[in-house]
């Protein structure tokens, strides 16, 4: 019954999304996908070429969010985890802006990579500290680190040529505007694999619903769990930031989505909150792209305007926050 | 072949030898020694701060000694993994806690977590166990409701059957009636007894209520300053100076007027 939802949303945001932008495109128009001969070249290419791949990676960042969300928050036994609270993201930006600042002459593929390269010395940098601390000590590191790294970014934008920071601020905010199908199979490359390891980490992370002393008697606090999924999720927040830039709350809020429905259980939770956060993506881009036409909004900036009040809302009328 | 087996099979399920375990500098247990029979309840009594939850939480490997060491079926429990001791030995803390919205079937098979396969999901035997566990402390009618719609009672029972449903010989239970009204008290006593008598369960727990320790215990274990200072079945243990002495409280020992157990009256300081 529950999972009827999913696929009762899940079609309407597709076609929503195939259809919204800066050209709105009727149903018959998309229809005609399947005649391709008589179809305007210019309507194919928009959407084989630009709406397509981009809904693809919306719903791919979407999915792998959730699931980091998820596995962050029952690891670290703490319901208000959210990825971007560990400072990746903020890693991630900093070294593209430093690369773009000391190096003007920066092919602009490179970034993504910089931004790769940003995020996964922070993970290592976390993965070290968790063999030291406690989860819930981490997630504080985490906040300390974001603020710094954030500082030290806006610091060098401070600094930084004008013409150069407009992009990266676009970027920074969370946009899907330059996704292309390079993007869906770097992203479905790295999510063949990743995602069944969290899926994975998600059925070993049931008893950590359990106070620390009886997790312990049942023999599931194993700490090389806990890294891996610790790195896991930095490796799923560090790929949706080198495509897509800093997009927060939807690893907060998709794992709150699924819990409405479904048994706390992170191995029941794992399926429906990666459903959850693609479909939270896929509806703040479309909203984003439609609202406003042809003004885009950045995904990451609609995701903060409707997932706070969104996350506010759900603290209020549920129990969230107890355990 | 039967001898044999007599002599290998431990009739200590657990044993502690000199034990000393310090907390923030304090020694909380002073070179205490300590034999578990195999099939008895054995219930540690003694005044608050007196070691007796830290004594459980060291013979449950929580706690490690500073000296001296726990063996469990004659073997260090350190050389044990997590996994290997979970099946030996369930715990159930004093303070256990799980989303509200959890069921008790989802809590009670959470139990099976020591055994189940590392790649796979619940399989059929973890399943009828629990199904058996649910029918054992008649919870079936309730079994897939959230812990947060239970009654006290109903709750503590859900989580007595997480620590069932590991199949452990050795039950360990830290204040296990102490948020309970008395008939809960009670119901919950029986089922650890019946537990005892008819799975022939090892139980080792703290109580704070000295009758039902009476009532319900093979053996009491009274603890001060970190020692052992009586140790035995109720009749030869229970005596007022012996209650002076641990708790500082004047008592009426009596034998319980239709019950073979004794009973205590407090009467002053």
């Amino acid at each position: 019954m529950r999972w009827l939802i999913y696929l009762a949303l899940l079609p309407l945001a597709l076609l929503g999304c195939l259809q919204s932008g800066s050209v709105t495109l009727s149903a018959e128009q998309l229809l005609l996908l399947f005649q391709p001969s008589e179809m305007a070249t210019t309507t194919s290419q928009l959407i084989l070429q630009l709406r397509l791949p981009r809904m693809l990676c919306a719903m791919l960042i979407g999915a792998a969010l959730g699931l980091a969300g998820l596995l962050l928050q029952s690891r670290s036994g703490n319901p208000m985890a959210d990825p971007g609270m560990l400072g990746i993201n903020q890693g991630a930006a900093l070294t593209v802006v430093l690369l773009l600042i000391s190096l003007p002459g920066l092919d602009p593929v490179l970034i993504p990579l910089a931004g790769l390269a940003g995020a996964l010395s922070i993970t290592g940098l976390l993965w070290w500290l968790s063999q030291r601390c406690q989860p819930v000590a981490l997630l504080l590191i985490g906040i300390a680190l974001s603020s710094l790294l954030a500082a030290l970014t806006g610091l060098l934008l401070l600094v930084g040529e004008q013409q150069r920071i407009t992009t990266v601020l676009t970027w920074l905010s969370g946009s899907l505007a330059a996704a292309d199908w390079n993007d869906v199979w770097l992203l479905s490359g790295y999510l063949l694999f990743l995602l069944p390891a969290g899926i994975w980490l998600c059925f070993r992370a049931d008893p950590c619903l359990l106070d620390p002393l009886s997790r312990r008697m049942l023999g599931a606090e194993q700490t090389w769990l806990n890294s891996l999924s610790l790195l896991l999720v930095a490796t799923l927040s560090a790929l949706a930031v080198t495509v897509a830039g800093a997009i927060g709350f939807i690893g907060l809020l998709a794992p709150h989505l699924a819990r409405l429905l479904h048994s706390p259980l992170p191995s029941r939770l794992a399926l429906p909150s990666m459903l959850s956060g693609a479909l939270l993506c896929l509806l703040a881009d479309t909203l984003g792209r439609a609202l406003f036409a042809p003004l885009q909004l950045p995904v990451g900036l609609v995701l903060a305007i409707i997932g706070a009040p969104m996350f506010l809302l759900l603290l209020i009328t549920r129990k969230t926050l107890k355990r | 072949m039967n001898t044999r087996f007599q002599e290998h099979s431990p009739l200590n399920a657990l044993s502690a030898q000199n034990l000393t375990v310090s907390y923030k500098g304090t020694t909380v247990l002073d070179q205490l020694s300590l034999t578990l029979n195999a099939g008895e309840i054995c219930v540690l009594l003694g005044a608050n701060g007196c070691g007796k939850s830290t004594l459980l939480k060291t013979l449950a490997g929580v706690l490690t000694p500073k000296s001296g060491s726990v063996l469990l079926q004659n073997q260090a429990l350190d050389q044990y993994s997590a996994r290997q001791r979970a099946r030996q030995l369930a715990f159930l803390p004093q303070n256990p806690a799980a989303p509200d919205s959890l069921t008790v079937r989802e809590l009670i098979l959470l139990g099976r977590y020591p055994f189940r396969h590392p790649l796979l999901p619940a399989g059929k035997q973890d399943k009828a166990i629990v199904e058996e566990v649910l029918a054992q402390l008649e919870l079936g009618s309730m079994a897939d409701k959230p812990l947060g719609t239970l009654s006290g009672g109903q709750r503590q029972r859900a989580w007595l059957g997480m620590t069932l449903a590991q199949q452990s010989e050795i039950l360990m239970l830290d204040e296990p009636t102490s948020f309970l009204d008395l008939a809960h008290q009670y119901d919950l006593m029986q089922l650890i007894r019946q537990q005892n008598r008819q799975q022939g369960k090892t139980v080792i727990m703290v109580l704070h209520d000295l009758n039902q320790a009476f009532e319900f215990a093979d053996r009491l274990i009274f603890l001060r300053d970190g020692q052992i200072i009586a140790d035995g079945s109720p009749q030869q243990t229970a005596s007022s100076p012996l209650i002076h002495t641990v708790f500082g409280l004047q008592t009426l020992v009596m034998q319980h007027p239709e019950q073979n157990h004794p009973v205590c009256l407090p009467l002053s300081r």
